[in-house]
Order: C-alpha cells, then sequence, then structure tokens
C-alpha cells in the first residue's frame, strides 16, 4: 500500500515570533491581529494558557491579567514565506512536498526514499533532526492516509511510524475535533452533542451531517473517505533563470565582456521566452580575480526579450564602472515576469509623444548613473517649504499633466535644496535685516509670513521675506528665530 | 479703554478646535485691559455661558456670536455673527438650530435662507467669495469684510480680494484675527486638537494644523502693529462690540403656562390641584401642621412665580398614572408638602420633618430642582409625550459635555504624539478612572522613555487638555422647556439617539443662567414594583399602590436585620449587607439613614462607626457644639445627610447662606478640582474658633470632600428608602412575585440573574425551567399549589433570541403536539431552534437535549416548505446529560439553572477534602482558619477601601463575604482576577453578626468544573 507522510510544524506562528525573538523564549507569548487596543488574541503560547488568557481576549485585557505578558503580530505574509521557505528545505528529502490547508503542515511523499534511507524511520527521523538543527518543533507522520496522517501528527511528537492503515485509523480517531481548525460554531454544536473526537464525528453519517452542520462539516467528513484519497499536489520548483560562464584566461576589457555575455544572454532569452516570460530585471555577479565580487542590478522600462536592449543597458553601466580585477567568471540572473501582449504586437500607430521612447530614455539613464538618479516631485501637505514636496525615484516617465501653457505669467520661485546662510551681522535681529554680498543690497522686503512648528521634534520658526535688490534680483529669504540667522531659500524668476 | 475688541474667538467648546477655557480667555483679555471680548465658537454658543460667568465677576462685556458655517452657492464658508440685541441672539440660535437640524450630528450648515428674518446681526466675512451673495441676501450695513493677519503668505493677496470687494460693494473693513488660544505656549495643544479632530498623527498632519502661533488672544499694541496701515479697521471693532450690547442676563426665561381650566389663574389651579391631593394624602383630613405648610409653599412659589413649574411635573406625573407608568420624584423636592400632595414625590415632608427651604427659598430664588425617576422601560414614552406636548421648538434635552478625562488625555495626545498604541493601551491601564493628575513615573512605568522628548510632551499635552470638552453628547434625562421657544434662548441640535434634540448647553450651563430643567430619569426598581403589584392583582387579586404598601411592617425589618436583602433596592449590595445586621433597621427613618449611611461620603468622613456604637448606646451622644444639637439630633449627633453639612457650615462656621448654597454648588460640582479645597481654610479655623474640636472640624470636612463625590440629601434617601421598604416588603411577603417581577426587568440592581433564581430557592420559592409549552416571553407565576405559587422562568432567559424571535413565538398556538408543529408555527431558524433544544425548552416532547438538538437542525431544512414537515430522515440517539451537565448546559443556554447550583455537584468532592458550604461557614467561630471554595459572584474594590477588594462567593447554601487585602490579590492576581469558581484560605472575622472570611491565600480549585458556569459582577 502506497505510504504518505505528515510532517507538521505545530503553532508555526509562535514559532516564527519566537525565531524572531529569541529572548521571549520563557516568556507568556500571545499572537494578536492588531497592535490596538482592540486588538485580539489569536495564538497563544502554553504560559500564557496557563495563565487563563484564552484565544479571542482583547490584548488590552490579557495585558491587564497578564503584565508580563509578550504581544506581537506575525503576518500572513511572514507565513506564507516562511512556509515557502519549509518547502524548499523539505525537498532536499522528497522531490514531492505539498502545503495543505493547515498551518505549519506539509504532505511529504516518501515513496522510493526508503532504500535511499534504510527505512521510513530514518527518513522521517533525518526530517525531524534537520528541522530540528534549524530550531524548527516538528512532528512526521508516516502513515497511509493524508488526512489521517495529519491528524495523528496533530496529537504526536517527534516521529511516528505507523504499521498499518488501522493502526493509523485508532491513532487518528482520538485527535480532538477542535484540533481541524473547524469554525467556532460548528465546534461548539458539535459538542453540545458529545461529538469531539474525530472518531465520534467519522461514526455520523456524512449525509446527515451536511443537512444539518453544513458544507463545513461533511467536507471534513469526506475528506477521511478512504475512496476520495487525492494524490499528492507537489509543489513546482520554483528555480530562477540563470546562466554562468568561465572567461579564460580572465579579462576586464569591457567589449570583450559584452561579447562573451551577449551570447549567455541569448541563451537566457531562449530559456525565459520558453517558459512565456520575459526578463524584469537581471542581476549580474562578475566574479573578479583576487578581489571581491562586483555586482550591478539592471532593470529595462519594461519586461523584455530584447537582447540588444539587454546588452545596450549592460554596456551603459559598465561603460561608467571600473573594475578592480579581471573577471574570471560571469553569472547572470534573471527576474522574470509573465510577458505583456505589448512585446508581441506588430508596429502600428505611434502617438506624437512616444511615452515607450521616453520610458526607454529613462531606463537607458538609469543604467548609466544609478538605480536613484531619476525622480519625480511629489508634492505634499506641510507647512515648511521644504518638507511640501520630495523626490522620489521613478521608474516610469509620465506625460506632464498641464494641458498647455497658462496665458498669465507667474513668477517661477526656485528652492534650494538647502537653504543658505547669509553672513551675520550685528545686532543679529529680524530688524536689522538681512546683509547679502557687498555688490549687493536690498531695497524692499515685502513679509513677513511666519512658518513655525516641529515643536515635537525641532522647533522651526521662520519669518519669510521677499527682498528686491538694487539689482532687480527677487530674492526669497527668512530669519531663523531659533538660530537668530539669515537665510537665502531660493530666488525668484 | 481697550482700543479694539477681539470679535472673532473661538474657546475649547468649539470642539478639537479651541485651546483655552472660556474662562481663560476672559481672564486674558481683562489683563490685557480689553473692555469686551466676542465669543464666537464654531457652529455654536457652547462656551457662552462659562465665559458670561467669569466676565460677570471680572467686570468685562461679551460680546455674543458664533462662527457660522453659510451655505453660498454650494460652498460652505465661515462667517462670524454677533447679536446686537436679544433678537439678534434670538434669530442666530434659530439660525444655528436650522443649520444643525440639516446635518449629522456635530456638524451644521447655515443656509441664507435661514437669515432671511434675521435682524440685529451683524456679519464678518473673512473671505472674498461669499460677501456678494451675503450683501444682497442681509444688506451692506450688517455686514462686514473681515481682515486677519495671521502673518501666513495667502492672507495678503486674499485681503487684497477683500478690501477690493469690499470697496465696490460698499462695506466697511475691520480687522481681527482669528483667537484659538489665550495664550502662545497653548499653539501644541491646539496642534495636537486639531490632529486628534483629523484623526492624524502630528506628523502626517501637513496642513490640518495652522502654520504659526499667531492665533493667541493678542494685546492692542501687538494688534495695532498687524493693522498699522489701516487703524480704522480697528477702531471699527469697537463700535460693533458697542452696538452688540446684549448679554445673556438679558433672557428672559419663562417657563411654560399649561393649559389652564377656564376662569383659573396658574397659582389658583395649583392650590386646587394641591388640595384637591391633600384630601387624597390624608383621606379627607388634612392636619393643621400640614396645611400651614402647603399654604408657605404656596406663598413662597407665588412670589418667585414657579407655578407653572409645579403645574408642569404635575402634567407629567398625570400622564405617567393615566397610562399606568410608575414614577416618583426625588431629590430635594421631596420636601415639599406640595410635590407630595400633587402626587410628585411619595415622602410626607411634614412627618418626615423635612426642610421646605432645601428645596425653594425666596432668598436663593433659585429654580427648583425636581428629578422625577421613572420606570426604565417606559421612559422613553415619557420622553416623547414631553416632545409631543410642548413641541420640538419648546423642549430639548439638555447636553452632557463629555471631557476629557485622565485616560481619554493620554490615549488621543499620545496617538497624536505618534507613539505606539500599544504602549498607550499600557499606560492607560494603569491610569485610573477618576485621576486628576497625571503622574509623569506612570508613564515611565508603562515602558515609555522618561527623558524622550515625546514621554514629556504626552505627560504635559496630556495634563493640559484634561477637562476639555471633547464631544457633546446628552444628559441621561434633563429636560430644557420654554413658554417661547427654547431655539430662542440656545441652538438645538439632533442628537445620535433616534428622535431626541439636545441644547448646546450642559446642566452647569443651565443652573447658571438659572433656566428649569425638568429632569426625567429611568429607574429599573420602579419597573420591578409595579411588575410585581401587577402579579399581585392577578394572581393573588391584591392591590396595591407604593403609598398602601403595609408601613413599618415587623416581619419585613427582621428580614432586612438579617442582611437577606438580595434584589432589595438600594440595600441588596455587598456594603449594604454588612451593614444592615449592625445597624438593624426597625424603622423607616433607620431605612433613610441606612441608605444615606453607606456612602463614600459618611465613610471617608468616618462617620459610621461612631453613629453605630451611639445607636447601640455603645458611645455617649455628644454634640460638639450646643448650637449643633438640633441640627444633628435626628442622627445621634453625627452628620449623615448632605443638608446637615451645610447647615453645619452655617452654624459652626458662620457661613453666610449665600456661602452654604456655594459649598452646595461646590459639592456638587466635584469633578472641578479645587473647588471643595477653598472651603478648607475658611471652613476648619472658624469652627475651631466657635469652640468645635478640630478633630471634628477635619472629620466634617473629610465628609464634605467625600460628598462631592457621592452623598445623599435626607429628602433623596427617603424617596430611596420607600422603595427600598417597597421592594424589601414585596420581597419578604410574596417572594415569588418579587422574583418574577425582578427576573423581567432586567437588566437592574446589583446580581445576575442566576443569583436571583437561587436567592429565591433557598427562600422556598419553586422556580420552574424553560418549557415550550408553558412559558412565556417573560417570567409568570404557575399556580404550585392551592396556596401558593411557581415562578416559570421565560423564553427572554434563553441566550441568542431576540425581538424578531419573540415576534415568531407569542402568537403560537401553545401548546406544541411536538417538535415539528412547533418548528413549522413559528418558522424560527436553525440558531434560534438550537438555542431552545440546549436550553432544554423541548423537554416537554420527551426530547433529551442532544437529541432535540439533532432534531431541530434537521427539521429547520424544511421550515419554509409549505407541506407539514417531514420527519427526521434519521434520528441518531445521542446519550442523556449527566445531572451536572444539566446544570452547566443551563447556564451555558440561559445563564442561570432551575435545577440546580453548580457547585452542589462538587459538594461530595468538597466534603471530602474538609471543605464547608456557606451556611456552616457562617457558624464557625471568630479567629477559625478555614479553606472555603465558592463561585465568584462580584468582585468589589471600593474607593473607599484603601485597595482591598471584596469578594461575595456563593454556592447551593449561600453567600461567604471574603476580605481580600492588596498584597493577596497582587500575590493572586490572575486567579483574583479570573476564576469563576475560587478557593479561599483565611480566617474567620466575626462581629455584630456579620461574618467575612479574611483571604490569606487563593488559589484555582482542583475539582472539575466547566467554566460556563456564572459570569460574576465585578465592580472597580
Amino acid at each position: 500500500m502506497k505510504r504518505i507522510s505528515c510532517v507538521l510544524l505545530p503553532m508555526l506562528p509562535l514559532q516564527i515570533l519566537l525565531r524572531r525573538k529569541p529572548c521571549w523564549q520563557g516568556s507568556p507569548i500571545a499572537i494578536i491581529d492588531d497592535e490596538g487596543p482592540h486588538g485580539r488574541i489569536i495564538h497563544l503560547d502554553v504560559l500564557a494558557k496557563k495563565s487563563r488568557l484564552r484565544i479571542g481576549m482583547r490584548q488590552t485585557v490579557a495585558r491587564d491579567l497578564l503584565p508580563t505578558l509578550r504581544t506581537a503580530i506575525v503576518s500572513n505574509e511572514e507565513i506564507s514565506e516562511i512556509s515557502a521557505e519549509l518547502i524548499t528545505s523539505l525537498q532536499t528529502f522528497s522531490p514531492r512536498v505539498e502545503a495543505i490547508d493547515h498551518p505549519g503542515a506539509f504532505h511529504v511523499d516518501p515513496e522510493g526514499l526508503r532504500g535511499l534511507y534504510g527505512g521510513y524511520r530514518n527518513w522521517a527521523t533525518c526530517i525531524h533532526r534537520y528541522l530540528r538543527a534549524r530550531q524548527w518543533r516538528s512532528a512526521v507522520t508516516v502513515g497511509f492516509h493524508r488526512h489521517r496522517a495529519l491528524a495523528v501528527a496533530m496529537t504526536h511528537r517527534g516521529v511516528t511510524i505507523l504499521e498499518s492503515p488501522e493502526e493509523e485509523r485508532e491513532q487518528s480517531n482520538e485527535t480532538p475535533l477542535r484540533m481541524f481548525g473547524l469554525s467556532g460554531t460548528l465546534c461548539e454544536s458539535l459538542r453540545a452533542l458529545g461529538i469531539e473526537t474525530l472518531g465520534d464525528f467519522l461514526a455520523v453519517p456524512s449525509g446527515e451531517l451536511h443537512s444539518r452542520f453544513g458544507v463545513e462539516a461533511s467536507a471534513l467528513h469526506d475528506a477521511f473517505a478512504e475512496e476520495l484519497q487525492l494524490p499528492i499536489q507537489p509543489h513546482a520548483f520554483d528555480e530562477p533563470a540563470r546562466i554562468s560562464f568561465q572567461i579564460d584566461p580572465p579579462d576586464e576589457d569591457q567589449h570583450r565582456l559584452l561579447f562573451a555575455m551577449k551570447g549567455a544572454l541569448h541563451s537566457l532569452l531562449h530559456q525565459v521566452r520558453a517558459r512565456g516570460e520575459a526578463i524584469q530585471s537581471l542581476d549580474l555577479s562578475l566574479h573578479l580575480e583576487r578581489a571581491p565580487t562586483h555586482r550591478e542590478h539592471l532593470e529595462p522600462a519594461s519586461p523584455t526579450l530584447d537582447l540588444m536592449l539587454l546588452l545596450e543597458l549592460a554596456r551603459l553601466r559598465l561603460g561608467e564602472t571600473t573594475l578592480r580585477g579581471a573577471v574570471e567568471e560571469v553569472e547572470i540572473l534573471a527576474t522574470t515576469a509573465h510577458a505583456r501582449a505589448e512585446q508581441v504586437s506588430l508596429p502600428g500607430h505611434q502617438p506624437h509623444r512616444d511615452m515607450s521612447a521616453a520610458q526607454r530614455a529613462l531606463a537607458r539613464i538609469r543604467a548609466a548613473y544609478g538605480e536613484r538618479s531619476v525622480t519625480m516631485a511629489r508634492i505634499r501637505e506641510a507647512h515648511l517649504p521644504e518638507a511640501s514636496f520630495r523626490w522620489e525615484p521613478t521608474q516610469h516617465a509620465r506625460a506632464s499633466e498641464r494641458a498647455a501653457s497658462s496665458s498669465v505669467s507667474s513668477m517661477i520661485r526656485r528652492v534650494y535644496a538647502k537653504p543658505k546662510p547669509l553672513p551675520p551681522r550685528e545686532p543679529n535681529e529680524p530688524e536689522a535685516g538681512p546683509s547679502l554680498s557687498k555688490d549687493h543690497a536690498i531695497e524692499h522686503m515685502y513679509g513677513p509670513y511666519r512658518v513655525s512648528g516641529g515643536w515635537w521634534k525641532r522647533l522651526v520658526e521662520r519669518d519669510y521675506y521677499y527682498a528686491e535688490t538694487d539689482h532687480g534680483d527677487l530674492l526669497w529669504l527668512f530669519y531663523d528665530r531659533p538660530r537668530k540667522r539669515w537665510f537665502l531659500h531660493g530666488v525668484l524668476d | 479703554m481697550s482700543a479694539y475688541v477681539p470679535l472673532w474667538v473661538k474657546s475649547n467648546h468649539s470642539f478639537l478646535e479651541g485651546a483655552s477655557f472660556p474662562e481663560e480667555l476672559v481672564e486674558r483679555a481683562n489683563a490685557l485691559g480689553l473692555s469686551s471680548i466676542a465669543i464666537t465658537d464654531r457652529d455654536g454658543v457652547y462656551g457662552l455661558v462659562r465665559a458670561h460667568m467669569r466676565a460677570k465677576d471680572l467686570g468685562i462685556r461679551i460680546v455674543t456670536g458664533a462662527q457660522l458655517s453659510i451655505d453660498v452657492e454650494g460652498r460652505a464658508h465661515h462667517v462670524i455673527a454677533l447679536a446686537k440685541t436679544r433678537r439678534g441672539y434670538a434669530d442666530l440660535c434659530r439660525a444655528l438650530s436650522l443649520g444643525h437640524a440639516r446635518c449629522e450630528k456635530g456638524i451644521s450648515l447655515v443656509e441664507l435662507a435661514d437669515l432671511q428674518e434675521a435682524q440685529d446681526l451683524f456679519f464678518l466675512c473673512p473671505t472674498p467669495e461669499p460677501l456678494r451673495a451675503l450683501c444682497s441676501a442681509r444688506g451692506p450695513s450688517a455686514l462686514f469684510a473681515l481682515c486677519t493677519r495671521h502673518l501666513t503668505e495667502h492672507e495678503r493677496p486674499r485681503e487684497k480680494l477683500l478690501r477690493a470687494a469690499a470697496r465696490e460693494l460698499g462695506i466697511h473693513v475691520v480687522g481681527a484675527n482669528e483667537v484659538l488660544y489665550h495664550d502662545k505656549a497653548r499653539r501644541s495643544l491646539q496642534d495636537i486638537l486639531a490632529c486628534i479632530r483629523a484623526g492624524k498623527a502630528l506628523s502626517e498632519a501637513g496642513r490640518m494644523t495652522r502654520p504659526n502661533a499667531e492665533h493667541y488672544l493678542k494685546s492692542f499694541d501687538e494688534v495695532s502693529h498687524l493693522f498699522a496701515d489701516d487703524p480704522e479697521c480697528l477702531r471699527r471693532t469697537l463700535d460693533i462690540a458697542e452696538q452688540c450690547s446684549f448679554n445673556l442676563d438679558d433672557i428672559r426665561y419663562r417657563y411654560p403656562e399649561e393649559h389652564l381650566p377656564s376662569g383659573r389663574t396658574e397659582q389658583g389651579w395649583l392650590r386646587e390641584l394641591t388640595f384637591r391631593g391633600a384630601l387624597e394624602r390624608y383621606r379627607g383630613k388634612v392636619p393643621t401642621d400640614v396645611r400651614a405648610q402647603i399654604e408657605r409653599e404656596l406663598q413662597i412659589i407665588r412670589e418667585l412665580d414657579y407655578g407653572g413649574y409645579f403645574l408642569t411635573m404635575y402634567e407629567i406625573v398625570q400622564y405617567c398614572r393615566q397610562n399606568g407608568i410608575l414614577c416618583q420624584g426625588r431629590g430635594s423636592a421631596a420636601n415639599s408638602a406640595v410635590c407630595f400632595c400633587l402626587g410628585i414625590t411619595s415622602i410626607d415632608p411634614v412627618r418626615m420633618d423635612l426642610l421646605f427651604e432645601r428645596f425653594l427659598s425666596v432668598e436663593r430664588a433659585e429654580p427648583p430642582d425636581i428629578d422625577l425617576d421613572i420606570e426604565h422601560e417606559r421612559r422613553e414614552e415619557v420622553i416623547q409625550h414631553v416632545y409631543e406636548k410642548y413641541g420640538r421648538r419648546y423642549a430639548a434635552m439638555v447636553a452632557n459635555i463629555i471631557r476629557y478625562r485622565i485616560r481619554s488625555a493620554v490615549r488621543d495626545v499620545g496617538k497624536a504624539l505618534g507613539l505606539s498604541r500599544t504602549d498607550l493601551e499600557t499606560a492607560t491601564r494603569l491610569l485610573r478612572h477618576r485621576d486628576d493628575v497625571l503622574n509623569p513615573e506612570l508613564l515611565q512605568e508603562a515602558g515609555l522613555e522618561k527623558d524622550a522628548p515625546a514621554t514629556r510632551h504626552l505627560w504635559s499635552l496630556a495634563s493640559q487638555v484634561l477637562d476639555f470638552p471633547r464631544h457633546l453628547s446628552i444628559h441621561p434625562g434633563g429636560f430644557l422647556l420654554g413658554h417661547r421657544p427654547v431655539d430662542e434662548i440656545v441652538p438645538i441640535e439632533p442628537a445620535t439617539m433616534e428622535a431626541r434634540t439636545v441644547i448646546q448647553w450642559d446642566k452647569y450651563d443651565v443652573d447658571n443662567l438659572a433656566l428649569f430643567k425638568v429632569d426625567l430619569l429611568g429607574l429599573g426598581a420602579l419597573t420591578c414594583i409595579h411588575r410585581a403589584f401587577d402579579l399581585l392583582e392577578q394572581h393573588k387579586s391584591l392591590s396595591l399602590e407604593i403609598a398602601t404598601v403595609p408601613a413599618e411592617d415587623e416581619a419585613t425589618y427582621d428580614m432586612v436585620s438579617k442582611g437577606d436583602t438580595v434584589g432589595v433596592f438600594q440595600i441588596e449590595s455587598r456594603a449594604q449587607m454588612a451593614m444592615l445586621p449592625r445597624l438593624r433597621p426597625r424603622t423607616f427613618y433607620d431605612l433613610v439613614i441606612e441608605v444615606a449611611i453607606v456612602r463614600p461620603g459618611p465613610i471617608q468622613g468616618d462617620m459610621v462607626h461612631p453613629y453605630l456604637r451611639r445607636r447601640k448606646g455603645e458611645e455617649e451622644i455628644l454634640y460638639p457644639h450646643p448650637k449643633l444639637e438640633r441640627i444633628l439630633r435626628k442622627t445621634l449627633g453625627v452628620p449623615i445627610f448632605q443638608e446637615q453639612v451645610m447647615k453645619l457650615a452655617v452654624e459652626a462656621a458662620g457661613y453666610t447662606p449665600g456661602e452654604a448654597d456655594q459649598l452646595r454648588r461646590d459639592m456638587a460640582a466635584w469633578r472641578r478640582s479645587g473647588r471643595i479645597e477653598k472651603h478648607r481654610t475658611r471652613m476648619i479655623p472658624r469652627m475651631i474658633a466657635q469652640g468645635i474640636p478640630e478633630e471634628f472640624a477635619d472629620r466634617v470636612f473629610s465628609q464634605i470632600r467625600g460628598f462631592g463625590e457621592y452623598g445623599f440629601p435626607e429628602s433623596h434617601a427617603a424617596s430611596f428608602a420607600l422603595l427600598a421598604y417597597v421592594t424589601a416588603w414585596l420581597r419578604c411577603h410574596h417572594h415569588e412575585a418579587f422574583t418574577c417581577a425582578i427576573l423581567n426587568s432586567q437588566p437592574m440592581g446589583f446580581y445576575t440573574p442566576a443569583t436571583l433564581v437561587e436567592d429565591a430557592k433557598r427562600h422556598g420559592v419553586e422556580v420552574r425551567p424553560i418549557d415550550i409549552n408553558k412559558s412565556r416571553w417573560d417570567c409568570t407565576l404557575e399556580e404550585r399549589d392551592a396556596s401558593s405559587l411557581a415562578v416559570r422562568m421565560g423564553l427572554r432567559y434563553v441566550k441568542g433570541l431576540g425581538v424578531l424571535e419573540r415576534q415568531r413565538i407569542e402568537p403560537g398556538q401553545a401548546p406544541y403536539p411536538n417538535l415539528a408543529t412547533f418548528v413549522r408555527q413559528t418558522g424560527l431558524n436553525k440558531k434560534a431552534l438550537h438555542a431552545l433544544a440546549e436550553a432544554g425548552a423541548f423537554e416537554c416532547f420527551g426530547l433529551n437535549r442532544r437529541d432535540a438538538i439533532w432534531q431541530v437542525r434537521g427539521l429547520s431544512r424544511f421550515v419554509r416548505d409549505p407541506l407539514p414537515l417531514e420527519p427526521a430522515s434519521s434520528q441518531i440517539s445521542f446519550s442523556s446529560l449527566a445531572n451536572d451537565d444539566q446544570v452547566i448546559w443551563d447556564y451555558r443556554a440561559s445563564d442561570h439553572s432551575t435545577r440546580g447550583h453548580p457547585m452542589r455537584g462538587l459538594r461530595h468532592a468538597l466534603e471530602a477534602r474538609g471543605i464547608p458550604n456557606a451556611t456552616a461557614v457562617h457558624r464557625r467561630a471568630h479567629g477559625e482558619e478555614l479553606d472555603y471554595v465558592g463561585m465568584v459572584i462580584c468582585r468589589q474594590r471600593p474607593g473607599t477601601a484603601s485597595g482591598v477588594t471584596f469578594f461575595t462567593l456563593e454556592d447551593e447554601t449561600g453567600f461567604v463575604n471574603v476580605v481580600v487585602w492588596k498584597r493577596v490579590f497582587d500575590r493572586h492576581a490572575i486567579v483574583a482576577k479570573t476564576a469563576a469558581l475560587l478557593g479561599v484560605t483565611g480566617e474567620i472575622q466575626k462581629a455584630d453578626g456579620v461574618t467575612h472570611l479574611v483571604a490569606r491565600s487563593l488559589w484555582m480549585p482542583d475539582v472539575a468544573l466547566a467554566e460556563q458556569t456564572s459570569r460574576s459582577r465585578d465592580f472597580h
């Protein structure tokens, strides 16, 4: 009879939390769903349970009861990420691993591995030891039925090898129903009837359950039906597109390197195209002779299969780079995305403004000057002039929203990235006014416009003025009250 | 004389915008030498009374107004409206009421049409956009363009446009800044308030906060510097203020005139009704002293012209009577023979020797204060009657301004500062709700870094924001009624609660302006009494009213003296039960004292033990001064009632009646810290000078402070004592009717239904379980045998059944022959059927609860089928529940059990370990050590008990009171806070027939008992 195994990491969110905060070991811990006062407990460790805390309790109530309680959030994303890592780890022991709909539980196919490991027990023990060495608590059960094996893993620790389906049935029947993650209402309703274990539950006819307790109950019941056992749905290996090649003898000439890369990129594109994908970014690792590896990240404007474009980006980047040694090996790792329809579309009518050309140009600038070299201003709601906008790196060019130039002429205020201090003057009071260079004098001042705030971090108190110089320049300056100093913050033109 | 008047000033009663109290603004204006200041709160006149009162003290003038949000061409614009005259003020209030009526709570939008008939108002418009529309609507003479100079960049260009528009329209320009705080230092608090209002942290508030600190109240020098280019616009503020002569004192309030029978005057009709009532009260023979008292009261009422108020109260009471709603006046009204004869109160003040002057006096000339308690379930009917009778414009409820207390201050300020929510929650848990000072060490204890700027800001700003208004709520029952529309006195807003409207002033404002208020309060005890009377009439043909319940009944006092008072109004708490065997009430007046003595006032003033000792003859009755004998004779030389304290202040400390009245007000406004304390320095030295021992003087003052929180006047205690007596009499002589009534009046009182049921069972009342064929929605009485009745629990106690289920069950045709018929006829859903099955309601069909659950789940599929139900396809037989499980299921399904007490199942195991039941505990000797296990029904930590927690534990034989000292509680905190079933090791303490178990340790009993039995009622 075919065997199946279940690897269960009980209370996975708590285990994740303890790995994140090992110093919490030995303290009562609760995982909550929200940091605010209405946040509720969704997982508890044994110590917290012993202190009479309960799942569903509000964290404020729990902390009131148990001031030493440690609380944190473990997000679903974090759990998914860890689960993905665990799948990769378990794939070391079997090519067929399936994450099942129970937190921290995986089915691992042991078929064909008995000979390799000298028996199922050795195989299961290897998995258990492997996980323990990485600070994961786990239960590994080798049984015959996917759900029953999980049920046994829920109530056992370490390694359990079930010798017969009967033994598996007997042991799994003892598993309390509440461990199957059923909804609270269903659990309560069944408990009211005295149905508390899997065995009690399976003794009730499935049809009767469905009509009385709904789909959730009948689905669980059906899952244990012997004839409905599904085979393992193994998780696909998720290999990134990658290629590497040796340069022999090591070389630092960029043209020759690019030429060598051309062939490799061609193969890589072939590989990516075969998956129905396109290259979103490239990570180049240039292993140098007697120097640390040099790494570069390249990103085209949009996912592409265009070899020449990728080569051009590489050329631009390497052109700006001085390598600290000869390259002896090149490794190219491609991050991919599904290819979009535009990539296969035929050339057609191009609008007057070619945004894709702009995107390509920006990509070239980024390739030449670095990823953060292209930015755009984002307006923010703030009183301080320098806080009222922010430069943010951008990946895409955007058409200006201004339709046409306004017929009303207005002045442009060019704001300095950092206000320039003006020469001090005695007495250094605002009434004395600012002093400019020897050749300039202020003829008129307009203001003040007072901006103050930031008292909760660093107090800012400025009196802004527009100043007109004898040369006709219009300056924008301020008197900084806490620092008792004049600054030039911009000019108008 | 000041050379300008700030005309745009918002106090902190512009909720979460203004950052100074109205009083602070007035005081600063006075300090700056300004002769007037406008108060123009946002969309209302919320802070006006406080400003007015302070301005009266300081002798400066308030220009009355408000900042309106006016809808002009579909956009809301802020415009300041100032009232020139009483008429203008009335129009302003009316417009604000209309503005609020069309918006959701807390927002107002006035339309130009609302101002069409408004006269005598000035409008100041700070933006150019609505100027033209306003000018067309109001004309240029009532309109001013308001130039503000807060030194912001966009102000100057806007001013240019505003001035140009004003020139074009022929409108004058006036200069004033928007004042949000009296002092520049409040700027940070204003930022915080803005963030709280916007629901953002400071770091993300952006332009939600003001750009600078220029919104403080400026001196004339500062303002004249700002407007140096146009001094005329400042001078104009003086002209405007000069023309705004309206003052809140101009409000001539008149109570609504009742509809009088033809040919009767108000006073004559009141007199006639009073004497008609007196003849009824005194069975046709009004005693001479009563007649004299009535005449005296009527004379005072006539002099004060308060007849209308009494007639209104009479009308409300009559409405209640006609509609079978039990009500009773309380408070100082119980001092009035007129109120007694009109049926407003039930206490005979002449027989009780109560002072009418406590209620009304010509010297004080204050409006009378009558609180009317009404059956809590029917209070809304009375409230809606008042609205209907007087009209929405003539009657509105008084507001309750929700203010920042220590916890809300820390939570909101901390959030605005961007502190971690978890830290803030921890900090607020450490704070006590009643703390009025924020201790910085507590913040540190909560994990906030002591010297971190954020912590310092939190401490400082949360302290500053204490007592700031946060939002408007509704007073539990206070009504303002007017002869003229109320919305000409104060704006009316819709309340959150449906069909309620609320004015913009709270009860202190109403008091300060001497406006009449009618308090209609809900009281569960009256519902209970009413239901009990109905049951007695129905089942025993016994017709009773409060006034006809046999007085001074020995058996009732015997029961009360034993502390056997579960469910008895006012004297059922643990503390009262412990006091009753000591005080041993034998007369109604003893009950009055009992009600008043177990209060923080007498306890904190250490008045309880001297009174008890004197009552038992263990201590000589001495008066600290011969003058005080008259005041304290009734209470054996110990002050217990609020009015005694006031009289003491007059007699022993030489207070004038005015000072004594101020003392009473300061006691009532206990939360406004400092107001009581100022009497200490005044009172104690004066008492000592009169030859009163310092220790007594200190004690009296402590009691005054205690009364500040909770203290009863004698008349109030008497009103409550009457209800206490009636409920005690019902419990003593008709326990089954009392139990049925109180179970049907829940939620009310101190105990859970489970405890009430257990108590009834212990007193021999048969309580029968829920049965679908016998139970009604409410609990009912059934014949037990020829001479007694049993209580049948009602379906209302099945958890999960509500109004909808009631509507389906009540028209059903019980008894039902089988479950399928019941399911078909009622069409209840699966959840409701399951709840009934779990509660054992289908046992009448021969089904145990599990079988019933299985069946109803099957049958509920066919509820919507037009054809008769199919029998269940296959009946699986489930095991019946064991007896102990039945009790546990009862608790889970209905929060009580008629089948037994959860402790009964454990008794065998407990006895085996030598653990006694409650009855045995009470038999043990003083000083004996023992273990006890019981269900926690109450945890209480009174503020007066220095950290001691009192537990009431219950088993199948009765209660055990456990005293847990703070150190013991802290040592066993988790068990103490969470255990439903608690083990106590301790020592018996016996005194005056009262037994307490003083805990040495607390523990979780290791006997098996499911947790889902009873939840305790905790008061921390």
